[in-house]
This record gives C-alpha cells, structure tokens and sequence, in this order.
C-alpha cells in the first residue's frame, strides 16, 4: 500500500467499525444479543488479539522465542486479521519506536510536537493513539529495520496480500454466525460483532498502549522514555499493557515481571515452550531486574544512545536480554 | 552479474503500469521517484537476493538512494559469493559507533526519520 491507499485503509479501519459499534448499540437497544455473536466476538479477539501480541509483537518484531514455521506464519496472520497493518510494516515501526521512544522520529510519541496545555497533552495523546497513522509522510524503512523479516517469504506474501487477510477475518466470524445458528442474520450480526465491534474494541486496545501507556500509570523501570505500566489495562491487552517493563526489557518473552502482573500472552508462549512447541525464549533473571529498577532516575530527556538498527548489525552480532529490538 | 536492465523490470513488474515508463527508469534514477511503497521496494530487494542465492548487506541496500546504488550492493554480493571466501562475507560497518540517528536524521531520501506533521 502506497500513502494514499494506506490513509483510505486506516480511515475505513477507524470509521466502519465505530459505525458497527453504532450499529450495535441499537440492535441491542430492541433485540439483545445472541449467543453466536458473543462466541464470534471472543474467538476473533483472542485470536487476533494473540495475534498482535504474541505473532507480530513478541515473535516477529522482538525475536523473544522461535517456534515451528506453520505456527509463525499462523501468528502472523492471525496479527494481520487484527487490521493493525502488515506485519514487516508494523514491525518496522515498531522496532524504530523503541530505538527513538519519545524522542524525536519515535513513529508514535505522544511528545512528539510537544505543545503546552491541556490542549497539547489531549493533540499528543490522539497523536499516539491514532492521529500517527493517518501521517502520510512517515514510513519506517522495513529493508534497515526488519531485514530478517522481509527475508523471510511467507512475511512478505501475508504484508502484500494484507488486505486480502483483513477481509478473511470479517468473514470468519460470520461463518460461526452462520454455523451456529444457520442463518444469514447469524452470518451478519456474527460479522458484525467478531469482525467490526472486535476491530474497534481490539484496536483501541493496542492503541491505548501507545498512547495511555506513555501517559498514566506506574514506572518502575528508569526507562530514556516515558513508557508506563498500565495494570487496569493488561488483561484487556493480553500483558502488553506492561509497556514500562517491556520498554526496559524489550526482548522479554513476558511483559509482566512479577507473579500478580498477569500476561496472558507469556502464559501462552510457556505452554508452547512446554509442549515443545516454541524454543530459545527469552527471560530476564530477577537479579537483572533489581539492578535495573534501582538505576538512576530517566525519562524521555535523559542521555540515551539508541541501538544501530538491525541492518548496520554485523551478521555474527549477539544480541543481550535489553536489545530494542 | 546484475544489469539495469534486470532492476528495471522488476521496477515495471511492481508498479504494473503506474509510475514513470521504462525508458525513464536507469541507473540515476532515485528509488523514492518510483511511487513505490517501502514494502515494494523490500520485495524488489530481497526477491533479487532470493533468486540469485546471496545476502546483501542491508545496511547498504538501506541507505541506496539510487537504482545505480542498489545494482552496486547487489552486484558486490554477487562478486563476494563468486569469490567465496568464507569468514569475509559480512563486511564490517561503521555505523555501530557513530550516533547514526543524527546522521541520518532527514538527512536520507529513503530514511525519513522526522515524523513531520
């Protein structure tokens, strides 16, 4: 998608499903809502939502396991029906995001033109929260930030044929619909609430990471940025709302770092590590841990020197617990 | 050895018509002239690397900002696979020092890095 196609995308990704939600609320308002369409929405959520978080965030953007090849491209696409972009895009900007967190080029700061008042805090939040996507001239360089996932083919057919895999996770929920009550109203509510209430309450949900997640809530980790842990928030995002423990320890395979700070998506990757089926995840030792909460105090206006991206890395490089990437 | 002539076609294959017509398309033409998507470019890029068996050093495919400067990164990967040494084949870059976000900071065609707005 070039910068037009792309403002239409994210344009009709934001205005149908609040249309849908819309339109949920008066069905609601004169009929309810059935079973199917709540069995719809909780199957597309989890899995999209996993997705996100698991596929593109954790395995395909951080590197923090590998696993078998049908299970990443399956993660893969489970991000893309998810609608939150390609994944070799997404994980492009992502990983500069990390490099430059609340620092000039950070593709979604909510300081980024920082102005004063109530007024710029609320501009800076939307900014972050969805005001960046509709940027026509930001574009992350996927060849110098994701060279490992654009060589990968199957990453580049899901990115390419995006939209296509958007469309197959509208559908999908109306095929429960329709299977579960065998009938085309099925079909339609079940597309409307597992594809369009879904998109809006899964999107909203990543968002609100990038912007509420910069905002409000605790800093245990002196991160060079402004990153926060947002606890009301984690179960809804499936631990990414971890995000100051994450920005202080990218490659973690779990976001949450203490036993009550639940991160359903760490649950899932230690089943798969479990059963064999993910490998080479990557855990941060509590000593670290200690050692890094006690540091000085940061910020986003403290001295940082940003990671190279990955391809200025040499090819035999190591990577440590606190790469960005 | 990669030509032109190659870069050009897989140029036309992407764009499908839409863009600037292959007599305009050579060697100094700038990729971000194109109207390619970054992820267009990415498959022109990696679709050579696949079909001719090599890595090309992504920070120089990177930072090309002409079609005559990805023939070079492509051809020099080339060249490194017909000379097979082993142990050489990741040339060092001296980006990893330098403060390479400033350097780059707007400065790169390819590269925005001001989110602008």
């Amino acid at each position: 998608m070039n910068g037009r196609e792309h403002r239409v995308f994210i344009f009709a990704t934001s205005v149908f499903p609040l249309i849908g939600v819309l339109a949920a609320v008066v069905l609601l308002w004169n009929h309810g809502v059935g079973m199917s369409d709540l069995v719809a929405f909780a199957v597309m959520i989890t899995v999209t939502g996993l997705g996100i978080s698991v596929g593109y965030h954790r395995l395909l953007t951080h590197r923090s396991f590998e696993t078998f090849r049908p299970l990443r491209v399956f993660f893969a696409i489970a991000g893309a029906m998810s609608a939150q972009g390609p994944p070799i895009i997404w994980a492009a900007h992502h990983r500069r995001h990390h490099r430059l967190a609340d620092k000039p080029g950070d593709p979604h700061s909510p300081y980024a033109n920082e102005e004063p008042g109530m007024r710029g805090a609320l501009k800076g939040l939307w900014y972050s929260h969805l005001g960046w996507l509709f940027n026509e001239e930001l574009t992350s360089d996927p060849v110098r930030y994701a060279p490992d996932l654009v060589r990968d083919r199957d990453l580049r057919f899901i990115s390419k044929h995006f939209v296509a895999f958007v469309i197959a996770g509208m559908i999908l929920p109306g095929l429960i619909g329709l299977a579960l009550t065998g009938t085309l109203l099925g079909f339609a509510t079940g597309v409307l609430w597992g594809g369009l209430i879904r998109l809006f309450a899964g999107n909203h949900t990543t968002y609100a990471v990038n912007s509420l997640g910069h905002y409000f809530g605790r800093r245990r980790f002196p991160t060079a940025d402004e990153s926060r842990n947002v606890a009301w928030l984690a179960l809804a995002s499936w631990g990414e709302a971890w995000h100051n423990n994450h920005h202080a320890f990218p490659r973690s395979a779990s976001h949450g770092m203490r036993w009550y700070e639940v991160d359903i998506s760490a649950m899932l990757i230690w089943t798969m590590e479990k059963l064999g089926l993910a490998w080479k995840v990557v855990r941060i030792d509590r000593e670290i841990l200690d050692k890094r909460a006690a540091g000085p105090a940061a910020g986003r206006r403290a001295a940082y020197a940003p990671p190279v991206p990955l391809a200025h890395r040499a090819k035999a490089a190591t990577f440590t617990a606190t790469d960005v990437e | 050895m990669i030509t032109i002539g190659e870069i050009r076609s897989r140029v036309e294959a992407e764009l499908r018509g839409k863009g600037p017509s292959g007599s305009e398309i050579d060697e100094g033409t700038q990729i971000t002239d194109l109207g390619l998507s970054s992820l267009q470019i990415s498959e022109i890029v990696f679709g050579m690397e696949e079909d001719y068996e090599v890595e090309f050093d992504a920070a120089l495919a990177a930072d090309a900002v002409t079609l005559g400067d990805l023939l070079t990164v492509a051809n020099r990967a080339l060249a490194e696979k017909a000379g097979e040494q082993p142990g050489t084949a990741a040339p060092a870059v001296a980006a990893g020092d330098s403060a390479p976000e400033a350097a780059g900071n707007g400065a790169h065609p390819m590269q925005p890095e001001s989110v602008g707005g």
